[in-house]
């Protein structure tokens, strides 16, 4: 038995017989090497809200402000820059808190090596947060900053102490050659560095800067260089979810999806299915369907307007002029239908965007799945073929289910572009968004944060973040059904 | 269910369809008669259509012509669901996201009209047939969760399931271990005998081939080359292929001549051949039909004994053989009969075929004449016949042909090649007619 468990450990033999606290620790290796990285991560998330704890006196303001640095210059002279070097630091203590949850949690990535750099991660930025907030916030906060500096220490020292016993670990392994390498790696981060300042200045500093700008009551960016102050508090969600014409854009954006992603991917499957089953001509359809995705969203939504367009009709009126849909209704003897112009129906005008929107994503979803087609394997057929099996039967039980990884990536990145459905109804309808004299009907989320833009980034950032919400509660519904449904 | 092929061809075009001399002739005239209730073995080297003709008469492949027949009916128009056939893939084809029952249920399920079964009714069925194969304790795994043995039993199973007419297995052995092969091939031998079902299996491993089937069937280039009871195969093989291509170690295959009633190996008299021409001859010679004798009539020349336990292999050289050595089996008992160097062996006359040099066709002489009209006879007996195609049959020769007439390039790689290995003894011109028995030694 004490062989098996030493050969079974991870640090070789030689440690076991080490007794007493070392022993202790040296075999639970990866507990001790998760714990600091833990400790840590609650850290970040106690100093990263540390600002705020004026909030808990009811005092809104100085947290707001504690929050965007202001206090430091005093009542005046401010200097929008200074926000700058705290927000960097909060922003990677958030990764950091994220990453060791993911890593503490899943265990799934090599744990000694990432933890210890996350651990380092966090102690750095657990440090830097208190030394800031103790020089820049002053003694309004002063106890708080010492606690957040005292602790800020405590982490370094597991992290140091960390690592000094995982070296210790790594000086008695045999391969440790192979795992000093895995430590010599800084090169790669020297590399990765110039695309690592673009990612952050370019991408997380603008989402940052979202969840900031949604904190802040109408914030106008421009108002603010002017020397507005702005309120912190949840107001622009509030103003937002009450706000109707934003539940008008929800509505629009949910049913838009709701429809459109199921019937384009079913019709992305059978036409997937089609062309795989056909050797003539086959590279001339495939370049048919594939046609819309090279095509520019504006331009053919114009067209689609053109074709289904009736001018000066009414009740009793004859149109003026027609496009084709409703020359060939006319032909089959039916009344030209008001689609997209002047006093045209919800509905009517939801019928043409969802055939566009689904014209549209068809493309990319028939590519997908005809590839993963090409990748299952002949011979299932051919054994489907001598059990028997109808070709129905060959594709709900057989075809579908090997698909099925592919089918599951359709609908998520579907479901995740159809809620920002933005330039088809552009396209189709013009910057009112909606036919003639009923500007905004068929808004969506997109394009309410688009118009919202320019006055009033405050909400705009709040429907932003708001989306953002929905998006991400549907793709972890979808990830649930795909992890029972698909067959890996 | 017996079935017949006749006249069975498949051409595989050229992707170039003018040009004629590129298409691909897999199987070539195939006419055969698979009893009812036995197990068939279809064995050949890579490329000479075997698998061909197993998925024409599992009917995924339509025969270029040629007809197939099940019993009485005419099946070969028929598409595989229709035959009553099951199949068992070379790499099993399970469905990978159903368990071993939902595979073995899934053929039972598409069964329609009056031949559907009630559920109660598949689920006794499939746990029969996988208590059949012994795979019932598997029965809610996935094909990922099983050995490589345990896959091909649940494979076996899903053709089983629908008790078909005839049940074919292309290589069922060979992604399995050696240890495994010994174990499942007895297996499948056990269950063909328990359902007695007409099963067809293809290999290329002639051990597997003759231990376990009721007749073979060897193939060369989509050509028949011989068929028969594996023993018949054996001791009668009616071309210098089959000879060659059946026993372990392989036989021993001499250049030489008949005159007079007597067989020259170089310049010895080996053996009395009574009853045959005279003509320029290749002699196989079994490694079993080797008596060592000091005065012997064959002499070669020693270069190792490989001691096997219960026999004794010796290797030596001659510079008539066609192979690089000459191994003989003989027993341990016998060993205090050699010499130094030099060994003189008789020759077992039913262990020595003789095989015209030009047609490669067997030559019958003394007691293998009668040996061979019995075997026809029996033969007969069953509803074979010995000789099934008519055309002319692919020779070595025109192996060895086809490599001399190589592309430029291609000949001076097979050149260096072959400048690599070891150099092999050029055969001797002519023989000189002499009787001097004085064997030149190289």
């Amino acid at each position: 038995m004490k062989d098996l468990e030493n050969s079974l450990s991870p640090s070789g033999g030689e440690e076991q017989r080490e007794s007493g606290a070392k022993g202790f620790i040296v075999r639970h290796a990866e507990i001790f090497r998760l714990l600091p990285a833990a400790v840590c991560g609650l850290l970040g998330i106690v100093l990263l809200l540390a600002p705020l704890a004026p909030m808990l006196s009811g005092d809104f303001t100085q947290a707001g402000n504690n929050f965007t640095g202001y206090s430091v210059f005093g009542s005046t002279g401010r200097q929008a820059g200074v926000t700058v070097p705290v927000v960097l630091i909060v922003v990677l203590g958030v990764l950091c808190v994220l990453f060791a949850a993911a890593a503490g949690i899943f265990r799934k990535i090599r744990s000694s090596i990432w933890c210890d750099a996350v651990a380092c991660l966090f102690t750095v930025t657990a440090f830097a947060t208190g030394l800031g907030q103790a020089l820049w916030f002053g003694s309004s906060v002063g106890v708080f900053s010492v606690l957040c500096l005292v602790i800020g220490l405590i982490a370094a020292a597991a992290a140091v102490g960390e690592t000094v016993l995982h070296a210790r670990l790594l000086s008695t392994r045999d391969d440790k050659t192979e795992w000093k390498a895995q430590y010599n790696h800084w090169k790669a981060w020297i590399y990765l560095l110039p695309a690592l300042v673009i990612l952050a200045i370019f991408t997380l500093w603008p989402i940052f800067n979202t969840l900031r700008m949604s904190m802040l009551k109408d914030y106008d960016g421009l108002a603010q260089i002017g020397g507005e102050t702005f309120e912190f508090g949840f107001a622009n969600f509030a103003a937002v979810a009450s706000y109707s014409k934003f539940l008008t854009c929800l509505g629009n954006t949910m049913l838009l999806t709701v429809i459109t992603v199921p019937i384009s991917t079913m019709l992305a499957l059978l036409i997937a299915v089609g062309l795989n089953s056909i050797k003539f001509l086959r590279k001339t359809f495939q370049t048919i369907f594939f046609l819309p995705y090279v095509t520019n969203g504006i331009a053919i939504g114009m067209v689609f307007m053109a074709m289904f367009q009736m001018i000066g009709g009414g009740p009793t009126t004859e149109p003026i002029s027609i496009g084709i849909i409703n020359n060939i209704i006319k032909a089959f003897g039916g009344k030209a239908i008001n689609w997209v112009n002047a006093g045209s129906s919800y509905w009517a005008n939801m019928s043409v965007l969802i055939i566009y929107i689904v014209w549209n994503a068809l493309p990319f979803k028939i590519l997908v799945l005809l590839g993963g087609l090409q990748s299952v394997n002949k011979q299932y057929y051919d054994a489907a073929k001598v059990d028997g099996a109808s070709r129905s039967r060959i594709f709900w039980r057989i075809t579908v289910p090997l698909l099925s990884p592919m089918i599951a990536y359709v609908v998520i990145t579907g479901f995740i572009g159809g809620f920002k459905e933005y330039t088809s109804i552009v396209g189709i309808f013009g910057d009112s968004m909606g036919p003639v004299g009923d500007k905004g009907k068929l808004n969506t989320m997109v394009g309410f944060i688009y118009d919202n833009i320019d006055q009033n980034q405050g909400r705009a950032s709040a429907a932003a973040l708001i989306l953002f919400a929905i998006i991400f509660v549907v793709t972890m519904i979808n990830l649930y059904v795909s992890k029972k449904k698909v067959h890996y | 269910m017996k079935v017949v092929l006749e006249h069975l061809t498949k051409i595989f075009p050229s992707r170039n369809k003018k040009d004629k001399n590129a298409e691909v002739v897999a199987v070539n005239d195939f006419n055969f008669e698979i009893p009812d209730g036995k197990l068939i073995g279809l064995l050949g080297p890579s490329g000479c259509g075997k698998s061909t003709t197993l998925f024409m008469i599992s009917g995924l492949q339509a025969p270029t012509s040629g007809k197939i027949y099940f019993g009485d009916d005419d099946v070969t128009k028929l598409s595989p669901e229709n035959r009553g056939i099951g199949l068992v893939f070379q790499n099993y084809a399970l469905y990978p996201h159903l368990t071993v029952q939902q595979n073995i249920l899934f053929p039972l399920q598409n069964l329609k009209g009056k031949n559907r079964l009630s559920k109660e009714e598949m689920l006794t069925r499939a746990t029969e047939v996988a208590k059949l194969v012994q795979i019932d304790e598997f029965m809610n795994r996935k094909p990922s969760e099983l050995s490589g043995g345990q896959q091909q039993r649940v494979a076996i199973a899903r053709a089983l399931v629908k008790m078909p007419r005839v049940l074919l297995l292309d290589e069922p052995l060979s992604n399995l271990d050696a240890r495994l092969r010994l174990q499942t091939r007895e297996e499948i031998r056990r269950i063909q005998r328990d359902t007695k079902i007409t099963t067809v299996f293809v290999t290329h491993d002639q051990e597997e081939a003759m231990s376990i089937s009721d007749y073979i069937v060897v193939m060369k280039l989509g050509v028949v080359m011989q068929t028969g009871k594996p023993q018949w195969v054996y001791d009668d093989p009616a071309n210098l292929f089959v000879a060659k291509f059946l026993g372990t170690p392989p036989i021993n295959v001499f250049s030489g001549r008949v005159e007079n009633g007597w067989l020259w190996i170089g310049n010895e008299r080996a053996l009395e051949v009574k009853g045959a021409e005279d003509r320029e001859v290749y002699v196989g010679i079994r490694p079993e039909g080797f008596v060592l004798d000091k005065e012997g009539r064959l002499s070669c020349s020693v270069s190792g004994i490989d001691v096997m336990g219960r026999d004794i292999s010796v290797v030596s050289t001659h510079p008539d053989s066609l192979n690089p050595v000459v191994r003989s089996i003989i027993s341990a008992d016998e060993i205090g009969n050699t010499a130094g160097t030099t060994v003189r062996f008789n020759l077992k006359p039913h262990k020595v075929f003789l095989f015209d040099k030009e047609t490669e066709e067997r030559v019958y002489f003394g007691a293998q004449i009668a040996a061979h009209e019995e075997m026809i006879e029996k033969m007969k007996a069953e509803g074979q016949a010995f000789v099934t195609h008519s055309g002319p049959l692919p020779r070595e020769a025109d192996d060895r042909a086809k490599e001399e007439t190589a592309l430029p390039e291609q000949k001076g790689i097979v050149a260096k090649l072959k400048g690599l290995l070891p150099k092999k003894k050029e055969k001797t011109e002519a023989p000189s007619k002499d009787e001097n028995t004085d064997s030149e030694e190289k």
